[in-house]
C-alpha cells in the first residue's frame, strides 16, 4: 500500500548493493520478538511536514521546455518562515526563497536551469539500551566486556544562581539521550538509550545551496546534492536544456529489514549500522520515458529496491500527481497552477465507498439521513464550499477512534494509532479485522456497526457546526497562519481556503504549501510564485502579510529575476545602499 | 495668559526631551515647568494634562497616519480587542495626558510648600 507509486515507478532494476547487510544473530529473540514500549518524551518534527515537486519535460509542455514545480509544506506563520531574494554575482543570477540567515537561495531557478525538494521521509535516527555496570555510569556492556564510557560536562550558566553542569556520557553507538534524568523525574524511566544519529556527523549541506545556485546543467546538480547528507531530501531538477531528473538523497544508512523501528540492543555491535549507502545507488530518475519526475514524500522505490527504507511515507498525494502528469499534454504554466493547487481527495474517492457500503441506513435519523445524503454525493473535491468533504473527514476520523481507541488505551502504552492508509488497506484485506469489535461491550461489532457508529459521532460534531453556519469545508477547517507568538491581532484567521491532508492543496489548518513555485525554463525564464506571507517581518508594515491573500486565492505572482540592464526600471520602489 | 506659556513650554519641552530621553520626561519636564510658573493646583494639573494629551496625540496620530494605521489596528486589536486606531490614539494620549497631569499638580504643591 505504502509503494502505491513510488518516486522510482515499480519494475526499476536496481544494481546489486555494495553493501551487503547482515541482521544480528539474535534479531529473533532480542529484537523482533521483544519490541520495547518504555514510555519516552520524544521530539519529533510536524508529521504533517511533506512536499510536493515535480517537473515535467519539454516532451509534454506547450513550449517545449521543461517547467519544474514545488511546493514545501510547513507550520504556516507569521512572520514568514521564507522570504523571495535574488542573488546576483557576476558569474550567476539565482532567485527564488530561503529562509532568514541563510546564504544561498534555497528553493528556486538561476539563469539555465531550476532546482526543489520534498522531504525523503527516511528514518536516520536509531536508539540503542544501554547496560551500565552501575549508577556510576562509568562502564557499559558491550560485545561481552565492560567499556568505559567517555562523557563531556557541559556547563549551563543560569544568571544569578551557580552554574548548571549537566553530564552527558558517550558510548561507541552515540551519546546517551535518554536516562534517569531526563524528563526531570516526570517519568519513570530507569533505562538508557544511546542515539545514534546521521545529523551527528559532519557534513556541509550549505555547500550544495550555494553551488545548485550556479548551477548550470545536470552535472552541477549531481556534483551539488552529494553534499547532502542530512536531512534526505527528494532533489527536483530541471535545465534549459532538457534534463530534468529527481534523487532521493542524503547519506543514508543501510539497514536490515525493520533495523530500527524500534530500541535496538546497546550491548552488540552486531546491531549497530553497518555501513552507508553509497549515495550513487540512491534511488532516481533521470528524464524517464514518461516525461516527468516527481516526489510527494512517498515511497521512493518499491521492495525490489535492495536496502531497508525505514520511514513513513503518505501514498497519497504522490500517487494523485502522477496519475494526473500521466495524462497531461501540452503543458501551460497555468496548467501547472491548477494542479499545484487541485483540491482533489484521492484518499476520499478511495475510502468513500466503504463508508456508502456499510452504513446501516435504517438506523439513522432523520437528520442524520440528510447528512448521509450529501456524504454519499460528494464529489471527492476538498473545495472550500463542500460539506460533504467536512462530512467525510470528520466521518473517517471518528471511524479511526471508534475502530482503534478501545484497544489502544487498553493496552496502556503511549503507541501512535495507525495512519489512514493502513487502516484503509486492513479494511480492503481482512473482513472481519480483529480491531472491529468494540471490546468495552459484550457485543461482537462489525465494520457495519463501526462505520454507523462512526457516522453517528460525527454527525453530533456537525450538526453544531451546521448550526453555526460553519459545516462548508474551509469553514470547518479554518486555516490560518498564526504569529509566532500566537497573538490573533497579528496573525491571519479564518482564511478561504480548500485542500487538505491528502491533496495536493495541502492547506491544512495551520500548515501547508509554505511556498508555491512554478517555473517555466524557457529561453526567457517565465517564473511563477506565492508564499502565505509577506517580504517583512515587522507587523506594522503593509508588506507583512499582503501575499496571503493571493496565495489563499490560489493565484500567483510573476517573479521578475532583475538584470542589471534593468536598475532604472519603474518597478523599482526602494534600493538599498551600503556605503 | 500663564496657562498658555506653561503649555507652550510643556508641549515644546516634552518634544525635545522626547526624542533623547525616555517617554517619563513628559513626567519631568510638567513638574518643573509647574514649579517655575505658579497656577492654581488645579489649573496646573489641567494645564499639564491637556499639553501632553495634545502633544501626544497629535505625534501618535501622525506617525500612524503615515502607514495607514496598519500598526495601530492590530495593537489596538491585541490590547482592547476593537479595531480602533483612534482608541488607541486617544488611551497613549490619555496615559501620557495623566502622567504629565499629576506631574504638574506635584510641581505646584512643591512651589506652594516652599513658600
Amino acid at each position: 500500500m505504502d509503494s502505491l507509486d513510488p518516486i522510482v515507478p515499480k519494475g526499476t532494476e536496481f544494481p546489486p548493493p555494495a553493501i551487503q547487510v547482515k541482521v544480528p544473530a539474535t534479531a529473533d529473540s532480542l529484537y523482533y520478538d521483544k519490541k520495547d514500549t518504555t514510555i519516552i518524551e520524544e521530539q519529533k518534527p510536524d508529521k504533517d511536514n511533506g512536499s510536493n515537486n515535480w517537473a515535467v519535460s519539454g516532451q509534454k509542455t506547450a513550449s517545449g521546455y521543461p517547467i519544474l514545480c514545488n511546493d514545501p509544506h510547513l507550520g504556516l506563520n507569521l512572520p514568514s518562515i521564507w522570504y523571495e531574494m535574488q542573488i546576483s554575482t557576476p558569474s550567476y543570477n539565482a532567485y527564488g526563497v530561503t529562509f532568514p540567515g541563510a546564504p544561498a537561495i534555497i528553493i528556486g531557478f538561476n539563469d539555465s536551469c531550476a532546482f526543489g525538494f520534498t522531504n525523503a521521509q527516511r528514518d536516520v535516527r536509531d536508539y540503542f539500551e544501554i547496560k551500565f555496570k552501575d549508577d556510576s555510569h562509568s562502564e557499559y556492556w558491550f560485545d561481552s566486556t565492560w567499556v568505559p564510557t567517555t562523557y563531556r560536562i557541559e556547563d549551563i550558566k543560569i544568571k544569578g544562581e551557580p552554574d548548571y553542569l549537566d553530564t552527558v556520557f558517550y558510548t561507541k553507538i552515540g551519546p546517551v539521550m535518554y536516562d534517569e534524568k531526563f524528563s526531570g523525574g516526570r517519568n519513570a524511566n530507569h533505562k538508557n538509550y544511546a542515539v545514534r544519529w546521521k545529523a551527528h556527523d559532519a557534513s556541509n549541506e550549505l555547500k550544495m545551496f550555494t553551488l545548485l545556485n550556479k548551477a548550470n546543467n545536470y552535472n552541477d546538480y549531481l556534483k551539488a546534492i552529494k553534499y547532502l547528507h542530512t536531512p534526505g531530501q527528494n532533489c527536483i531538477f530541471a535545465s534549459k536544456n532538457g534534463d530534468i531528473a529527481i534523487w532521493d538523497q542524503g547519506e543514508f544508512p543501510a539497514k536490515w529489514y525493520r533495523q530500527g523501528d524500534f530500541t535496538m540492543p546497546g550491548t552488540d555491535s552486531s546491531y549497530l549500522w553497518q555501513g552507508m549507502i553509497p549515495q550513487d545507488e540512491n534511488p532516481h530518475l533521470i528524464n524517464p520515458e514518461r516525461g516527468f519526475v516527481s516526489s510527494a514524500n512517498q515511497m521512493p522505490a518499491d521492495t525490489s529496491y535492495p536496502y531497508y527504507l525505514g520511514g513513513s511515507f503518505p501514498p497519497y498525494r504522490g500517487w494523485e500527481i502522477n496519475k494526473r502528469l500521466e495524462k497531461m499534454n501540452n503543458i501551460t504554466p497555468e496548467d501547472m497552477m491548477e494542479l499545484q493547487t487541485d483540491n482533489f481527495n484521492v484518499f476520499g474517492q478511495m475510502a468513500l465507498p466503504i463508508l456508502v457500503k456499510n452504513m446501516q441506513a435504517d438506523k439513522l435519523s432523520p437528520q442524520e439521513k440528510k447528512y448521509f445524503d450529501i456524504l454519499k454525493k460528494w464529489n471527492f473535491r476538498n473545495d472550500k464550499d463542500s460539506k460533504g468533504a467536512t462530512l467525510f473527514v470528520v466521518t473517517w476520523d471518528s471511524l479511526e477512534t471508534v475502530i482503534w481507541k478501545d484497544e489502544f488505551t487498553k493496552s496502556g502504552l503511549q503507541l501512535p494509532w495507525p495512519s489512514e492508509s493502513t487502516l484503509l488497506d486492513d479494511i480492503n484485506k481482512y473482513p472481519n479485522f480483529r480491531f472491529y469489535d468494540d471490546i468495552t461491550t459484550p457485543n461482537v461489532e462489525t465494520l457495519a456497526d463501526d462505520v454507523t457508529a462512526a457516522f453517528e459521532m460525527a454527525t453530533a460534531v456537525i450538526r453544531q457546526a451546521d448550526e453555526n453556519g460553519k459545516m462548508e469545508w474551509a469553514k470547518y477547517k479554518d486555516t490560518h497562519v498564526e504569529h509566532l507568538a500566537r497573538l490573533d491581532a497579528f496573525s491571519r484567521l479564518h482564511l478561504p481556503i480548500g485542500g487538505g491532508t491528502n491533496t495536493i492543496n495541502a492547506a491544512k489548518e495551520q500548515h501547508g504549501p509554505s511556498w508555491r513555485m512554478v517555473i517555466s525554463l524557457t529561453p526567457e525564464t517565465e517564473a511563477y510564485g506565492v508564499y502565505p506571507g509577506g517580504e517583512s517581518g515587522d507587523p506594522g508594515s503593509k508588506y507583512y502579510d499582503d501575499f496571503i491573500d493571493t496565495w489563499a486565492a490560489g493565484q500567483y505572482f510573476r517573479l521578475w529575476m532583475m538584470k542589471a540592464s534593468e536598475v532604472n526600471d519603474t518597478r523599482i520602489k526602494f534600493a538599498m545602499s551600503f556605503n | 495668559m500663564k496657562f498658555i506659556i506653561s503649555a507652550i513650554l510643556i508641549i515644546m519641552f516634552s518634544f525635545f526631551a522626547g526624542l533623547y530621553f525616555p517617554w517619563w520626561m513628559v513626567a519631568v519636564v510638567a513638574f518643573l515647568v509647574s514649579i517655575i510658573i505658579q497656577q492654581r493646583h488645579f489649573v496646573s494639573f489641567i494645564c499639564g494634562f491637556i499639553s501632553v494629551f495634545l502633544l501626544w496625540g497629535f505625534l501618535s496620530f501622525w506617525i500612524s497616519f503615515q502607514n495607514d494605521h496598519i500598526l495601530a489596528h492590530r495593537v489596538s486589536l491585541l490590547i482592547f480587542k476593537t479595531d480602533s486606531p483612534f482608541l488607541l490614539i486617544f488611551a497613549t494620549a490619555l496615559i501620557g495626558a495623566l502622567v504629565a497631569g499629576f506631574a504638574a499638580l506635584t510641581g505646584s504643591y512643591v512651589r506652594k510648600e516652599k513658600q
